[in-house]
């Protein structure tokens, strides 16, 4: 019945005023097409609200009807005439607008005068009783002077004015200039004005006549008044007053009696104010004032339906008046309100929805009786009524009674017989997608899995099952995950009809294996009769028809499931239960968390179902990520489902409802696999015949409840994972285990790497593997592998090596790691090999050595060759052995910074041991630069074949002379140390340490001293002494010596002298010294004591070099050189600088003053 | 009175689903599930609001043309649905607080029942009877 | 008096009787025993919190929850609060009671110390299913550093 429920297009737009323009000539005259384009293109929102529209000059418009004086013996025949609305809108203009090509300038002014004088008189004629506005536009060629200086223009105009008796507000000039749009929009506001005036006078006259009108007779007239003052308040573009209006036609209309013939009228006039009402309230940004208004609307007219054989119209016009509302509700939020979760469009629409599923209701139950249109059709007159909302067989009928009974009938009838022809479906459909669409958007995500449910019934209902199937399809997983069983089952059950009807196999049997199961909450006969159509179908059959189906859906559909099963081809459903809840669940676990390559590996299968009657399945197979075991893991049932339920029990894969079926796989490892995880990829159970017809049943993993139990429930606590007991009897107790790890067999093997930690730098360390053979048989291929500790950097300065060969093996073979192959080792045997190593950094080294070998072992009959492996970790200490320190020693001992030339200094070598094994040295051994040469001819290592023990040190000192050199720095080369430890035997290479001696800055001394005196002396005996002064310049100097006295001794020889000291020439000062008494005292270490004498000696002048200026200001001392050469007894002299740098001048002095302190050993006798 | 009581668990499935009239039980299934979008949505948005009263009762969860929808939330996120009848306007919202609150202690006097294993469905006979005085036919009042 | 020190000695009782209904099984007894125990204080925990929290407002987050068991749901069982609550605000919160009910009947000083855990298991289940059924999935260990405190 969905004309009384339309909306007309006059109602829904946005009344505008109309304008009408005449005498433009817009097919021939270019002009004046310009000038309509720039009134009617374009019109964006910021131009005024005006509708034009161009006619004739001699347009006829609706005639004014005649002013009723007295409404006293009127009766109003309905409430709102249909044409209304649209003659205000199209037909009647507020504004009609005469244009006129005519210049202030124009020749023939008088006759072009008469001219459009007469034009207007012919529009004011055709406009005869109607108050519309007339105003006069001049086409004008020229720009318009300004205003008041043109005075045969105001003087013409008003001429014009008088002649077409209009006012002067009515005369418009538009010159054609460039500026074409301007004055159009002037223009256009000029008539906006003009119309607003118009519409104004009108809601006035219409008010004029609410004086005439008495409540009784007139009620209907009043809701009219109302409602076209509003309308004309509309027009005007004035909503406020607009609103007002159409609230009190509103309300008066709900004084209105209504009755069975008058009910449509009052419900569609209704409709239309309410519209409005809410439309304005929304656009005055008021929307709990629409929502309230229309609250109140709906609340008022839900209870009054009308007749009851014409309910569904009833029904109609609720579910448009919800529609209407959801479409304003939308587009004000289009405009910019924010709605909420629980308020908004999607709320009407799905009731517009609910309203028109009732009224889809209504129909069917019409359905059933027979009915035929009646003639002659009583809505002949359907488009043509003149109210809104009456009945076509009895217009303008007013009182409570119908007419004409009979007539009333075949009216009624003929509605009904209009309404069965209506599909309804697809009136429903679009308002669920779009309260679908609403609700998604405001985050209410099971509303709008509702509304896909009911849209999917909604398919279904409309016969179109395929797109039924896939709408509901998409939403029966969140109601399994939600676990809503009721409504799932509900969903379920259509879907298994629409999968059904169009014969989809797969689904058909997807959805069956959900509803035979347990948590579907269908009736068991439901679950015997799809169980029974389940095993039809996998044996090939046509299944029964799903109740409830139309008679002509079940022929088509025996059809397409006969073309379904007919292919030749084998069809193969696969199905993943994970998506599901299927009747039969499936765990699988391996029997251990790991398995040892001589052991076999079992995995058991766990299979329960809780449909109502035992089911066969054809084929078990659990798919690894190994493919090989696939084999293995496969498990036939003979028989092949049939419909004979009555086959000899006990069959592989009969299971009978409820109790709990296991199946064990057992397979021997692969030996390749050792170290891998083996995991359960997905385990399959097929159903029907691989043959035909088949459905394979996919758990991902090991398979589990078809149901997970939620989180919060589960009590197993993590910190104590005791293993829960398996029960075979106990599904909740069995627990899946889909991995399990693949180890090698443990070793029976005595490994062990003996050394003696920690090893010493750069010393060939040796190691003792020693491997036993604990096994009850031979072991093969015996492979001893020794790396570095994965993690540690392969460092280049550690190597192993198997130094069969000890001399050269050490330094041959650099790697970090190393194999030897031990080859067969017989029961109980143990093999011994040494290993060494050599490292060059101190530091821990972690080694893992790992031995692998060969055994043969026989599990379950099957004679396998395991790969055992045992592996241990050695950690090595490497330590430096010794430490050396090297030092440049004056021949007193006393340290130097720096040596000179030609004279002769010490090197000492200090070598501290730090290992804690005793170390041997073999040799020492200075390597000498070539700018130093030994003093004596044959040297000898001083330390040769000691032992040193832990935190012991030892010295040894050998005396050099440096070569002249110009460099301020020489090498001096390096010291060798070739050591052992002490415990090691002769069969290991020694080792040889290089450190380098320290680098010796060279300094040049312009004079040196050499002391020689006997080795020793005796009291009360001369003791000869003598200085060589050397030159070291190369020039002559001036030399000064003395001689000071001691109360030690007297001497000989001269005690001051002076004398030129020549080029390379040596001064020898000769003393006979006698001394008086001891001058030292005896220690019982027999080491040194002192004397002092004084000898000076001093250069008087110095010839000086500029090249020579610099080394010579820093000169320090000169040496004295003994020629004692007593190992631990020595003389020495010390030079202290006594005059520091002279100012700079080509000649200075410097003076020298020297302790000679003599060292004497004597001899206790 | 209602027609509808649902005790819904923390995850979400019902718990318990009581209609006065049996022919109408997946309509208000799909009535009570819808609601949970509501009340996820309550619950989730408490704490951003500082002035929010952080009850336990929701209320009015959301109004269609025949019945209305209020919820109501347990610290334990367990959600009582009740839907009344548009039409039955002399209830006031004190009166659905205290059933609510009936409700309530049944249900936790239930759950401290050794004899039931929480998450499970509800089979507690005082349970049953307490629902029973809020449903319409048996009583009203 | 009697009332309190009733729940104490019902579940020294307890715990002794769980001990020796496992003492057959040898390695794993004493894990078994905790868990079973802790299983009973994880089926206790859920259903008190359901009445505990009858009366009270709705928890805002978890630290809501939290506060909820260190005072109200604490002095229920124990007659005392939760003398300090800590938490990382990364969903660790260390729970602090020094003088725990249960412990202080047994010593003050280290004697018992390594009896302790199996009369705490009970008490760190009661904690996991009142966290369970406010939502806030968990694992509670228990700490005795000096008798009688202890840590959650």
């Amino acid at each position: 019945m969905s004309w009384a429920s339309e909306f007309p297009d006059v109602l829904l737009c946005r009344p505008t005023g109309l304008v009408v323009l005449t005498g433009l000539d817009t097919t021939y005259n270019a002009v004046h097409t310009a000038i309509w384009d720039s009134f009617c293109n374009n019109r964006r929102p910021d131009r005024v609200p005006l509708q034009f529209r161009v006619l004739g000059a001699d347009h006829e418009y609706p005639k004014c009807k005649t002013k009723r004086t007295s409404y006293e013996w009127y009766m109003p025949r309905g409430v709102l005439k249909t044409g209304w609305m649209s003659k205000h809108l199209q037909q009647v203009p507020a504004v009609v607008v005469c244009f006129f090509d005519l210049d202030w300038d124009e020749v023939m002014w008088k006759e072009r005068q008469m001219e459009c004088a007469t034009k207007v008189q012919i529009v004011r004629d055709s406009l005869s009783g109607r108050s519309t506005r007339v105003c006069v536009v001049l086409i004008q060629k020229n720009a318009p002077l300004p205003p008041g200086e043109d005075v045969v223009a105001a003087e013409r105009a008003a001429s014009l004015c008088s002649s077409c008796e209009l006012s002067a507000k009515s005369l418009f000039v538009l010159p054609l200039t460039d500026h074409l749009l301007g004055y159009t929009i002037r223009l256009e506001n000029a008539f906006y004005e003009l119309s607003q005036s118009y519409y104004h006078t009108e809601a006035r006259r219409v008010k004029s006549h609410k004086e005439f009108l008495n409540k009784t007779t007139h009620q209907l007239l009043y809701v009219r008044h109302q409602f076209k003052i509003a309308f004309f308040n509309e027009l005007k573009q004035d909503s406020h007053t607009a609103l007002k209006h159409y609230k009190q036609a509103y309300g008066h209309m709900l004084e209105l009696r209504m009755h069975d013939t008058n009910i449509l009228e009052v419900k569609t006039i209704g409709g239309y104010i309410n519209y409005k009402i809410c439309r304005l309230s929304f656009q005055h940004n008021s929307p709990l004032d629409a929502i309230s208004q229309f609250r109140k609307h709906i609340d008022y007219f839900k209870s009054r339906a009308g007749n009851p054989e014409l309910a569904f119209e009833n029904c109609a016009w609720m579910s448009k008046q919800f529609q209407v509302f959801g479409d304003l509700f939308d587009e004000a939020i289009k405009l910019g309100l924010t709605a909420i979760q629980t308020q908004h469009p999607g709320f009407y629409y799905q009731q517009a929805a609910s309203h028109a599923t009732v009224r889809k209701q209504l129909v069917e139950a019409l359905k059933k009786n027979d009915l035929h249109s009646p003639s002659p059709n009583p809505l002949e007159l359907l488009d043509k009524l003149d109210f809104f909302g009456q009945r076509p067989w009895r217009q303008n009928h007013q009182s409570i009674d119908p007419p004409d009974a009979l007539k009333e009938r075949d009216g009624i009838l003929a509605l009904q017989v209009q309404e069965l022809k209506v599909d309804h479906s697809w009136l429903i459909i679009p308002l669920l997608s779009n309260a679908m669409s609403q609700f998604k958007k405001y985050k209410s995500a099971r509303m709008k899995r509702y509304l896909m449910v009911q849209m999917g019934f909604e398919y279904c209902h409309a016969k179109d099952y395929s797109k039924a199937l896939t709408l509901l399809s998409r939403v029966t997983f969140d109601y399994r995950q939600e676990r809503w069983w009721l409504l799932l089952t509900n969903i379920l059950s259509t879907e298994l009809k629409c999968s059904f009807l169009t014969a989809k196999v797969q689904d058909y049997v997807t959805t069956s294996l959900e509803l035979i199961g347990q948590h579907t909450l269908n009736s068991i006969e439901d679950k015997t009769r799809i169980q029974m159509n389940l095993i039809r179908v996998m044996s090939g059959n046509r299944p029964e028809a799903e109740p409830d189906c139309a008679e002509e859906c079940t022929e088509k559909a025996r059809q397409l499931w006969k073309v379904a099963l007919a292919t030749s081809d084998p069809q193969i459903i696969t199905i993943e239960m994970h998506n599901i809840v299927p009747f039969v669940e499936c765990k699988t676990q391996f029997t251990q968390s790991s398995f040892t390559t001589n052991q076999e590996i079992t995995i058991q299968v766990f299979l329960r179902t809780t449909c109502q009657f035992p089911i066969r399945f054809s084929k078990l197979s659990i798919l690894l990520n190994k493919q090989h075991y696939h084999g293995k893991c496969m498990l036939n049932d003979g028989n092949g489902i049939t419909n004979d339920n009555t086959i000899a029990e006990g069959g592989d894969l009969y299971l009978v409802p409820g109790v709990i079926k296991t199946h064990s796989f057992s397979f021997v490892p692969d030996q390749s696999d050792v170290g891998q995880t083996l995991e359960i990829t997905s385990v399959a159970l097929e159903l029907g015949n691989e043959g035909s017809i088949c459905a394979i049943l996919l758990w991902p993993r090991g398979g589990g409840d078809a149901v997970a139990t939620p989180l919060s429930q589960q009590q197993i606590s993590h910190r104590f994972p005791v293993k829960p007991i398996t029960d075979p009897t106990d599904w909740r107790s069995i627990q899946v285990q889909a991995s399990t790890k693949l180890v090698s067999r443990p070793a029976q093997l005595e490994v062990t790497v003996a050394h003696c930690s920690p090893c010493l730098l750069q010393e060939v360390y040796q190691m003792t593997v020693n491997i036993c053979n604990k096994e009850d048989t031979p072991i093969k291929g015996v492979e001893f592998d020794l790396r570095m500790k994965s993690g540690q950097s392969e460092d280049s300065k550690t190597h192993l090596s198997v130094a069969l060969d000890c001399k050269s093996g050490a330094q041959d073979s650099k790697s970090c790691s190393l194999k030897i192959n031990f080859g067969d080792i017989a029961v109980g045997e143990s093999i011994t090999r040494d290993i060494f190593l050599q490292c060059d950094d101190v530091g821990i080294r972690n080694f893992v050595a790992q031995v692998s070998y060969d055994i043969e072992q026989s599990v379950n009959t099957h004679a396998i060759t395991c790969r055992c492996e045992k592996s241990l970790i050695v950690d090595i200490d490497v330590v430096k052995p010794f430490d050396v320190n090297l030092k440049m020693n004056s021949l007193l001992f006393a340290p130097v910074a720096c040596i000179h030339s030609d004279e002769p200094f010490l090197i000492q070598a200090e070598m501290s041991c730090l290992s804690p094994w005793t170390i041997e040295i073999l040799n020492t051994e200075l390597n000498l630069s070539q700018s130093v040469r030994f003093t004596d001819d044959e040297v000898e290592s001083q330390l040769k074949g000691l032992s040193v023990e832990s935190d012991e040190c030892v010295n040894e000192c050998q005396c050099l002379v440096a070569y002249p050199t110009v460099s301020p720095s020489i090498n001096l080369g390096s010291y060798v140390i070739t050591w052992r430890r002490s415990s090691a035997g002769t069969t290991i290479p020694p080792v040889t340490t290089e450190v380098p001696l320290p680098v010796a800055n060279i300094e040049l001394v312009p004079v040196l001293v050499e002391l020689l005196t006997p080795s020793c002396g005796y009291i009360q005996k001369v003791f000869p002494v003598t200085y060589e002064i050397h030159n070291r310049t190369p020039y002559s100097q001036e030399l000064e010596f003395s001689m000071d006295n001691s109360d030690n001794f007297m001497f000989a020889g001269h005690k001051h002298v002076r004398i030129l000291f020549k080029i390379a020439s040596i001064t020898i000062a000769m003393f006979l010294i006698y001394f008086f008494r001891f001058i030292s005292e005896c220690f019982r270490s027999q080491r040194s004591t002192c004397t002092t004498t004084l000898f000076r000696c001093s250069l008087v002048t110095w010839l000086f070099l500029g090249s020579m200026s610099t080394s010579s200001a820093t000169l320090t001392a000169w040496m004295v050189r003994s020629r004692t050469c007593y190992p631990l007894t020595s003389s020495s002299a010390r030079v202290e600088k006594k005059a520091a740098v002279e100012p700079p001048s080509s000649l200075f002095e410097i003076h020298f003053w020297s302790i000679c302190i003599l060292r004497f050993v004597f001899f206790c006798k | 009175m209602a027609v509808c009581v649902a005790v819904i668990a923390k995850e979400n499935y019902p718990l318990y689903i009581k209609t006065s009239n049996a022919d109408n039980e997946l309509k208000y299934s799909f009535t009570v599930h819808t609601s949970l979008d509501v009340v996820e949505e309550k619950i989730s948005s408490v704490g951003k609001n500082a002035n929010d009263l952080r009850e336990l009762y929701l209320g009015l969860l959301y109004p269609t043309e025949d019945y209305k929808v209020y919820g109501y939330v347990t610290n334990t996120k367990v959600k009582f649905v009740l839907v009344v009848e548009s039409s039955n306007t002399s209830l006031r919202d004190n009166e659905i607080r205290s059933m609510f609150r009936k409700l309530h202690n049944a249900f936790v006097d239930m759950q401290c029942n050794p004899f039931h294993s929480p998450g499970e469905k509800i089979s507690s006979r005082s349970f049953e009877k307490t629902v029973a005085t809020m449903m319409v036919p048996e009583s009203h009042s | 008096m009697a009332d309190e020190i009733l729940f104490e000695l019902l579940h020294m009782q307890v715990v002794q009787r769980i001990y020796k209904v496992y003492r057959h099984n040898e390695q794993e007894y004493g894990d078994i025993s905790i868990s079973k125990l802790e299983a009973l204080g994880f089926r206790v925990g859920q259903s008190l919190v359901e009445r505990l929290t009858k009366d009270v407002p709705r928890f805002k987050d978890e630290l809501d929850g939290m506060k909820f068991i260190c005072k109200d749901f604490w002095t229920a069982v124990y007659k005392k609060q939760i003398d300090n609550l800590r938490t990382n605000h990364q969903g660790v919160y260390v729970l602090q009671d020094n003088r725990f009910r249960l412990l202080t009947q047994m010593s003050n000083s280290k004697q018992f110390m390594e009896e302790a855990p199996k009369y705490l298991a009970l008490p760190c289940g009661l904690i996991r299913g009142a966290l369970a059924n406010l939502g806030i999935i968990s694992v509670v260990t228990a700490d005795v550093t000096t008798m009688p405190a202890c840590e959650y």
